[in-house]
């Protein structure tokens, strides 16, 4: 046999694997399509292209099936030519448009892999609409920019979005830049601040919405308005130690020692435990007041002997004044609670060697 | 749902005793489950909460909020270890979300597992770079990890 023989043996077998594989190819394509929709919402982007592509493409696997069945008839019932090369373009049509639906699933896709930094952007609801074409059913929201007035964004609807998100309402669009440089929705939620902020004029001595205030503007490091509603929260209800506690450490996590020292002794007042104590602790000893920290700290460690936390910064604490011994019997009590620990280890390392020289201390 | 005006009024035992009567009349309601857990756990009572959340992740998968309050509830009454698995379920709901990360490092660093801690934290400053409190515990843990 020849090499043309062969050519041609191999070009009619590969033909009519073609041929007879085509009604794989024909079930492929619907399933190609689940996966895009799954994609395409999963990793939903910011703009309007996806949700204008949406309706055309259920529109299109919708047909789908009625255009291959008609297809199939042009090879066993005797059209003109011309109907069955109409038949055969609306097909390759319908193949290029689930095609290109594809690819921008498998751009979405790629975009959706990134992992920048989380950017949170306001808007408002100007409407939510529901879409309907026979099986296929989606919604998406219409969102107007509060940062550049005129904006519209729509926005695949997610079952993550938050329940509470109303049309009229304010909500924050939570977005990250994906990979292909397109914005992806990770979220859209209530407004908190905003919904807070009514709820304050609805109820002015709303503890839920003072509270909620002061957590918000501590997380966002707003911390001149966080005190201010944190001052109004215990005006209203002196017993609140939760916020004080979160904002007192939020504040040492910010560096500001003293407004967190002010605020851990307020809370302090209101509750004497474990956590308070530890807090305030903490705060006195980033603020140099190693000798008062001491006190808490030991005071802290007595109320719970099974939390490292005091115990080591007291170790710190105790070095720092001096009281080697004492520094060495506080982070030995933290390799008993958290055995791996190299730095407490090497700290430890350091203060035997220490007492070694100072000899009795 | 009325109970839920009392309870964003911060009156918590009027608010728990209409989500009581809500449970009460359709035990299997798992948003109102989710309610009373809420509000027990603001009456500081923390292991009744999480028997509620329980029941209500027994009737359907709970949402991020009702995991994060499970975890919460969890750390309150010292049980690190479940509280480290309700707040790994909700950074699998939310990944992109710092909170259930930022509990978990302490949660880890509670067991010692200082690496996982770091591996919080590097997370937390991929989505947040300004975060103060990662930040701060980044060159405490890069001491501490993998050793």
């Amino acid at each position: 046999m020849n090499v043309t023989a062969m050519l041609r043996t191999f070009m009619c077998g590969l033909t009519r694997a073609v041929w007879h594989g085509r009604w794989g190819w024909y079930h492929t394509v619907p399933l190609v399509v689940l996966w895009a929709t799954y994609v395409l919402h999963r990793y939903r982007v910011l703009g309007n292209v996806l949700v204008a592509a949406l309706p055309v493409v259920a529109a299109i696997v919708m047909g789908f099936w009625l255009v291959l069945v008609t297809d199939e008839l042009v090879h066993v019932v005797r059209l003109t030519d011309r109907l069955a090369r109409v038949v055969r373009g609306v097909k390759r049509a319908s193949l290029a448009a689930i095609g290109a639906y594809a690819a921008l699933a498998c751009v979405v896709w790629a975009n959706g892999d990134g992992e920048g930094p989380v950017v949170r952007r306001p808007a408002h609801v100007l409407s939510r609409t529901n879409a309907r074409l026979g099986s296929a059913r989606y919604a998406w929201w219409t969102l107007g920019s509060s940062e550049r007035p005129g904006d519209v964004h729509r926005v695949l609807w997610s079952s993550k979005d938050d329940a509470d998100a109303y049309v009229g309402g304010d909500v924050e669009l939570v977005l990250r830049r994906g990979r292909v440089w397109l914005w992806r929705v990770l979220e859209v939620r209530r407004d908190h601040e905003r919904y807070l902020l009514t709820m304050l004029e609805a109820a002015p001595a709303s503890r839920t919405a003072l509270a909620g205030l002061v957590r918000l503007y501590a997380a966002r490091q707003d911390f001149d308005r966080a005190m201010q509603w944190y001052t109004t929260l215990t005006r209203a209800y002196p017993d609140e130690p939760d916020v004080g506690y979160s904002l007192g450490g939020a504040l040492v996590e910010s560096r500001r020692y003293r407004d967190g020292v002010a605020v851990f002794r307020q809370v302090l007042a209101m509750r004497r435990d474990y956590e308070s104590l530890y807090g305030l602790g903490y705060a006195l000893a980033w603020a140099g007041e190693k000798r008062e920290a001491a006190t808490y700290l030991r005071e802290a460690t007595t109320l719970d002997g099974e939390d490292y936390r005091a115990f080591y910064s007291l170790g710190y604490v105790l070095l720092a004044t001096g009281e080697y011994r004492d520094a060495h019997a506080a982070w030995s009590r933290v390799l008993e609670l958290v055995p791996v620990f190299p730095e407490v280890q090497q700290n430890l390392r350091q203060v035997e060697k220490r007492i070694s020289l100072s000899g009795t201390r | 749902m009325y109970a839920y005006s009392p309870e964003q009024l911060g009156r918590n035992e009027e608010a728990l005793r209409l989500y009581a009567d809500v449970v009460r009349r359709w035990p299997r309601d798992q948003e109102a489950l989710c309610f009373e857990a809420k509000t027990l756990m603001a009456l500081d009572r923390y292991p009744e909460g999480i028997d509620r959340l329980l029941a209500a992740a027994e009737i359907g998968p709970l949402s991020f909020h009702a995991v994060m309050d499970l975890g919460r509830a969890y750390t309150k009454t010292k049980d690190v270890d479940n509280a480290i698995d309700a707040y790994e379920a909700a950074r699998h709901l939310k990944p992109y979300d710092t909170e259930p990360l930022d509990r978990l490092q302490y949660l880890y660093r509670m067991r010692g597992r200082h690496q996982d801690a770091y591996e919080a934290v590097r997370t937390i400053l991929r989505v947040d770079p300004k975060n103060p409190r990662a930040q701060r515990l980044l060159p405490y843990l890069e001491r501490n990890r993998g050793r």
